[in-house]
């Protein structure tokens, strides 16, 4: 893992005191709230419905066991005992008082943290393929990438006042994991014909009220010309993006706007005129980041452990879980294995103290003190010896964190929706609590198969409702809440927008309507066919019919 | 969110906790059945006023009015389900009983969510 240097460490602290003197100054009234408020949102507080929020950053998803430990102290001590990972791999605590958060970021900084541009027209946190480094499918890794990106665009001068947030995502292997084409700007480290490293460069894709899937702006960047090429992408934007129209102002509106052959003109012409003499060598640079990333010292295994083999025989529930929960990993004998935040009936993502914890002390005994934070509002376990997956399962077992669902249909992903924030419509985790409760059994979930389900509370789409499988948007109709469910979006390779299926649900009608379309696709499916599968060879008419079936 | 020609109450987040309270006509309460209802446009308006001062007084932030019905106790309730949630002080899918005062550390709800 990256760690600080004494100049991360003292900007870092001096951050912190900055905002201790604002939140003062907030207190005494020296500062008025219209003044305040761009400070505090530039540390990622945030007033919501109930209470502040705090948004904290766990760059590109990656976290010491240390760190969990932190945000699971935060969480007692300042907060009601619990934190809700989200969407972009970052944390939020949904109840600190205004005068601790100060104390907060010092905690945090006691463990090479802070909330930086979580919130505000900036570059945000960069996310990044949460099985980078150890993917069996990963080309290089990826977070070196993000590393060099996230110190570059930290308080950048240039880039802190954008029209409007500016999102960043990397992937370094082919099955994007990292839901690149959905980001304002998205990274896929790859290697050229020559054997060099570079990256495509993706832009203008998004979700929110105006999804769209990005254009792919250069097939390959070389690795030390990134950054230039990032910044003539953002300079490009700071000068065309709009700033008269808050809902017209990201990015992916300018380049579909302008168009792709025409945005590609303008960042190459400015790639052209950006002077490399004010950046670091890029090449020293990223090699000095990556020092930080080598491979740990992995044992020389076997890839098949007898041990795995002979308790997944004797445990049917170890079994599943195995199936379902863990993936393969490059290193021969060891897997990553997936800690699902989805438990039956439970908020998708939060995480008590207790629970964060229990995941910190298993990432100490199995997997090299490391942890990640996926999209999808689940713990990774990147590095765990197969022999001691039964160990880990056990464990996570006692902590009540084994549900073996990952990628299935209680696997809901969704945003805090109405019962915490001020910007939504309507409620999304009550109903991802009735999905998890109506889809409770773990055979009939392994049987339909992988399926995405993903709500957002209001049009802003933070539960990135787009790309499910099923979507679904909590909306306002008539005083009441209403749900409109979109079929066929995918955060992938083949990525695609949901579709829109017609009419909106009640809140009480939406998981019938769900389970009569999971009936119809197992019905209608065609051996060893996946739920997308199926709505692609049936087509999106006929799979939404299901929806509005009589009963 | 107000309607015209209807009830109204006085809301803001307190400055220090960030958590919804509702003008008693006295003080800022978190229990909105206690607030001061405005019957006419001019007493909402006064309402507004005391909202305004209260937040250059930096007591509270984010003044609005809400609309509101007399329930069949004789005390306002909004009538819009987001201020229905807001009043919660809680997220819905939390029991009633639990933390009123919206500042305390939730116990109940961590020793449910670990059993």
């Amino acid at each position: 893992m990256y760690q600080y240097d004494a100049f991360d460490a003292r900007f870092v602290r001096e951050r912190v005191a900055q905002f201790r003197g604002q939140v003062e100054r907030r207190l005494t009234g020296a500062l008025t709230e219209d003044e305040f408020r761009p400070l505090r949102l530039m540390n990622g507080l945030y007033l919501q419905l109930h209470a502040y929020m705090l948004r904290v950053a766990i760059p590109y998803g990656t976290l010491s066991s240390l760190q969990m430990r932190q945000l699971a102290m935060i969480a007692d001590k300042y907060d009601r005992g619990y934190g809700h990972f989200t969407t972009r791999q970052n944390i939020q605590y949904n109840w600190p008082l205004l005068k601790d958060v100060p104390d907060i970021l010092d905690d945090l900084a006691d463990v090479e943290m802070h909330a930086i541009q979580t919130s505000g027209n900036c570059i945000r946190n960069v996310t990044a393929d949460p099985y980078s480094g150890v993917a069996a499918d990963e080309v290089s890794d990826p977070r070196p990438f993000a590393e060099l990106i996230r110190q570059w665009s930290s308080a950048h001068p240039e880039f802190s006042f954008l029209p409007r947030k500016f999102k960043i995502a990397v992937t370094g292997a082919p099955n994007d994991r990292a839901v690149i084409k959905f980001h304002d700007i998205g990274l896929r480290v790859v290697q050229n014909a020559e054997g060099q490293r570079g990256c495509e460069v993706w832009a203008g894709g998004g979700l929110g009220r105006t999804p769209m899937i990005g254009v792919k702006v250069a097939d390959f960047i070389g690795e030390t010309d990134l950054l230039p090429f990032i910044e003539a992408i953002m300079r490009v934007y700071n000068a065309e993006g709009r700033r008269d129209n808050k809902f017209k102002a990201r990015i992916k509106i300018l380049v579909h706007e302008t168009g792709a052959d025409e945005f590609r003109q303008a960042v190459y012409d400015e790639y052209a005129r950006v002077d490399r003499s004010s950046m670091p060598p890029i090449d020293e640079e990223l090699k000095r980041i990556e020092a930080f990333f080598r491979p740990p010292s992995y044992d020389a295994l076997p890839d098949a452990s007898p041990e795995l083999q002979a308790a997944m025989i004797a445990d049917p529930d170890f079994a599943r879980w195995v199936r379902v929960n863990t993936r393969a990993h490059k290193q021969p004998g060891y897997a990553i294995a997936l800690i699902s935040l989805k438990p039956k009936g439970g908020a998708p993502g939060d995480a008590t103290g207790a629970e964060m914890r229990a995941m910190a002390d298993i990432a100490d005994a199995h997997s090299l003190s490391e942890l990640r934070v996926t999209a999808e509002q689940n713990i990774v376990l990147p590095n765990v010896k197969k022999s001691e997956l039964f160990a880990v399962w056990s464990k996570l077992q006692a902590a009540g964190l084994a549900a073996p669902n990952a990628e299935l249909i209680s696997d809901v992903v969704s945003c805090p929706g109405l019962d915490y924030c001020s910007l939504a419509t309507a409620r999304s985790i009550p109903i991802a609590q009735e999905i998890t409760e109506r889809f409770a059994d773990a055979a009939m979930q392994e049987s339909i198969g992988p399926i995405r389900i993903k709500i957002s509370g209001c049009i802003n789409a933070c539960g990135h409702h787009h790309v499910g499988d099923i979507g679904i948007l909590g909306l306002e109709k008539t005083g009441a809440e209403a749900y409109q469910i979109t079929l066929g979006g995918d955060p992938t390779d083949t990525a695609a927008i949901g579709e829109r299926s017609g009419p909106g649900f009640p809140a009480e009608g939406v998981t019938d309507a769900i389970e009569r379309l999971i009936h119809f696709y197992l019905r209608e499916r065609q051996p060893g066919e996946t739920f997308k599968e199926t709505y692609h060879r049936l087509g999106h008419d006929v799979m939404k019919g299901a929806l509005y079936a009589p009963h | 969110m107000a309607k015209k020609n209807s009830l109204k109450i006085l809301t803001a987040n307190q400055l220090l906790g960030g958590y919804s309270v509702f003008w008693t006509g006295a003080d800022w309460s978190t229990d909105h059945r206690r607030a001061q209802v405005a019957h006419t446009p001019e007493d909402a308006a006064a309402l507004e006023r005391v909202g305004k001062a209260s937040e250059a007084a930096n007591e509270v932030v984010g003044v609005y009015l809400v609309d509101v019905d007399l329930g069949a106790d004789g005390l306002p309730h909004p009538t819009h389900y987001r201020e229905k949630m807001r009043v919660r002080a809680r997220p819905s899918f939390w029991p009633d009983a639990a933390d009123p005062s919206g500042v305390r550390p939730f116990k109940a709800f961590v020793d449910r969510h670990a059993a």
